[in-house]
């Protein structure tokens, strides 16, 4: 992630963005968005929408939804590599 | 007694516990591992404490319980995985099963999939008599995989196998009424009175010490089933099959054995790695984005007075307006007299159809009807009975589509209001802005183009049939083309229409797959122009239109997901070498499309 600082920014600004509820102080790359940060499908399409908008470019989570094994694996950690890969 | 961050709470009125489903900072119920762990605290307690009864219910307005995570079915990498994935919910479903009490699912609201799954689970299903209170299987119809918790094994002992068959296979919404006269439901109560009509149930012997008959196959034998799945292009039919063959093992054996389940689960784990049921998720993915790009967070329910017309109101006894006439949730009313509306009511007026929404749109006499009100108008392209029938038309096309064209530069609060209560009654809802034409008929126009131009140079309708069939589309084309009023096409397209508007699907023909390309190159190109435009607000919104307004099919994801620029290349290149006609629009089209390097989806 050190590589990608203002990438980092960028994603932990729309997951605040995207929440409708309270999240912890600091967002951190090893959190999990299911578990850690109370994402559900629907917080995620709006994510989603946020990323789109500040990417300027279609982001289509649902590929990173289903490449993982299990959804604790749906870290900000993956996002960031997930959206520098697509 | 329960945290107010639980997604249960639990109430005892007597010797009667009432437990209340409700997820944290959510619209909707969902079966999530917290309250798997909840339910399970509760039956322990409840073995303990001994109480009469024990009442499910929920603590909010519109969903009784909408299904467990989906996204636990994309963590599903190999069949076997569904086991431990699936276990906590299984043991929690069990454990009330198991209660040595008389437990009541109380059904106010929308019950979907894994929810409808848990009612099994109860001793006695009871329905409200909301016009928003229905059951729905997700799995086969939304997601093509199978269910998980127990559903193929219980509902043929409720139901007929032919009933089971057209809710879990084909996707029968059933309200209240629906529900009581297949057997799924025991009683319909008011919403209104719930408690008070629930516990004097429970003091009724015959509702208490119920039993059934045991249901037999119904309107179809196992035969006329297994037929009617030959029918289904050829990705869907090992999946029904392999339905089929668990709910008839249901409806043969009077209880449910350990083998029953693992069989269930076992076919559960092979379909979820399906590449389709992965397309198919994508899809679940994509309508709930298509809903955020329009409206963000969904406006608390606030009551609503639709100010309509008598002549427009009765002007189609199937329309979904008429069905909300009858059926609508109690926070909705339709008014012919304003006088009557509530003081604390958003009023929305419904012009009467003499007054057309624009110059460019048509009043529709049979296929629909169009209304306008100042920077609002109302299109209903699809026959209200799509949303509420039976219908045998599994994947995609079996909802109502309403188009809602804003005319002020800002969306009106009052057209966020209908967005969120009709996308509640799972219509699916367009919020555009006026351009030549509704959304929805371009979308049409741009599907029915290629047919009829097939048709008008010596095409046979077996063929046409064969080949949308073989690549998936399941709403037959004739009833599509009645979507559109007849005065919207040329003349010299007529004779065409007509001739697609009585043909009858069939597979005899021979497939000519450049027809199914133009029909792609029109769908891509038209949701291109309406985006350009800003007809529409997100790609996904037309993505999704073409979903339930023509029936694209899931297994290929939505068209924008399915339609590359690659693809789109290798189309035209195909196209180019045809021997077949392509239309003059369809072409340039399609040059002007690859020109603009349009891609829906990166």
């Amino acid at each position: 992630m050190s590589s990608q600082p203002n990438h980092f920014d960028l994603i932990c600004d729309a997951i605040l963005h995207a929440a409708s509820h309270d999240l912890p102080s600091s967002i951190e790359p090893q959190h999990s968005l299911i578990e850690d940060l109370g994402y559900d499908s629907l917080t995620i399409s709006v994510l989603a929408l946020e990323l789109e908008s500040r990417l300027g470019r279609p982001v289509l989570l649902s590929r990173w939804v289903e490449a993982v094994d299990d959804p604790s694996g749906l870290t900000v950690q993956s996002l960031c590599e997930y959206l520098e890969h697509v | 007694m329960t945290s107010p961050s639980s997604p249960l709470s639990i109430e005892a009125r007597r010797d009667v516990w009432w437990c209340h489903f409700d997820t944290p900072k959510s619209p909707v119920n969902i079966f999530t591992r917290p309250l798997a762990e909840a339910v399970l605290e509760l039956t322990e307690r409840a073995r303990r404490e001994g109480p009469r009864a024990l009442i499910f219910a929920t603590a909010k307005d519109r969903s009784f319980l909408n299904g467990a995570q989906l996204m636990m079915a994309s963590a599903v990498q190999r069949p076997e995985d569904v086991l431990p994935l699936t276990a906590l919910l299984r043991q929690a479903y069990q454990a009330v099963q198991d209660l040595p009490l008389l437990t009541v699912a109380a059904v106010h609201g929308t019950c979907y999939g894994c929810g409808v799954e848990f009612t099994l689970h109860c001793d006695r299903r009871i329905a409200t008599d909301a016009g928003h209170t229905h059951f729905y299987m997700t799995e086969l119809v939304d997601y093509l995989d199978t269910p998980a918790f127990g559903s193929t094994q219980l509902l043929p002992k409720l139901m007929t196998l032919s009933d089971s068959v057209d809710f879990l296979m084909w996707g029968r919404r059933l309200h209240a009424p629906d529900a009581l006269s297949t057997g799924l439901v025991d009683r319909i109560l008011p919403h209104h009175d719930l408690s008070s009509s629930l516990t004097e149930l429970l003091s009724d012997p015959d509702f208490t010490t119920l039993t059934r008959p045991t249901p037999g196959t119904g309107a179809h034998t196992i035969n006329e089933l297994r037929t009617a799945i030959d029918h289904l292009p050829e990705p869907f039919r090992h999946l029904h099959d392999q339905c089929l063959t668990l709910l008839h093992r249901g409806h043969q054996s009077p209880t449910v054995s350990p083998d029953d389940r693992r069989a269930e689960l076992d076919v559960c784990g092979h379909t979820l790695i399906n590449p389709i049921a992965s397309k198919a998720r994508s899809v679940f993915f994509l309508r709930q984005l298509a809903q955020r790009a329009t409206l963000r967070h969904a406006p608390p329910p606030q009551p609503i007075d639709l100010l309509v017309p008598p002549d427009l109101l009765h002007h189609n006894p199937h329309s979904f307006l008429a069905r909300l006439a009858t059926h609508g949730p109690p926070h909705l009313r339709l008014l012919t007299d304003p006088d009557h509306a509530r003081p604390d009511a958003l009023k929305i007026p419904l012009l009467p159809p003499t007054s057309p929404p624009s110059s460019s749109a048509t009043l529709r006499q049979h296929s629909g009807f169009s209304a306008h009100t100042p920077g609002l108008t109302w299109h209903e392209p699809t026959p209200g009975h799509r949303h509420f029938s039976h219908l045998h038309r599994p994947h995609g096309g079996a909802t109502a589509v309403i188009e809602l064209a804003i005319h002020d530069p800002e969306p009106d609060p009052a057209a966020q209001h209908l967005f969120a209560l009709l996308t509640d009654l799972d219509a699916t809802v367009l919020l555009s802005r006026p351009h030549s034409a509704f959304a929805t008929d371009s979308l049409l126009l741009a599907y029915l183009r290629p047919l009829l131009s097939f048709l008008t140079h010596g095409g046979s309708t077996a063929d046409l049939h064969t080949t949308l069939l073989d690549f998936g589309f399941l709403l037959p084309p004739s009833e599509i083309a009645t979507y559109l009023a007849p005065d919207t096409l040329p003349p010299n397209e007529r004779p065409a229409l007509e001739k697609l508007t009585s043909s009858l699907p069939t597979s005899e023909g021979e497939i000519q797959p450049f027809l199914i390309d133009q029909i792609l190159l029109e769908l891509i190109y038209s949701s291109a122009q309406l985006l350009k435009n800003k007809v529409l607000p997100h790609r996904s919104v037309a993505d999704i239109a073409i979903t339930d307004l023509i029936g694209f099919p899931i297994h290929h994801g939505t068209l924008g997901q399915f339609f590359t620029l690659q693809r789109a290349r290798t189309i035209l290149d195909r196209l180019q070498s045809s021997p077949h006609h392509t239309p003059e629009p369809v072409w340039a089209h399609a040059q002007r499309f690859l020109h603009e390097e349009v891609e829906l989806y990166g």
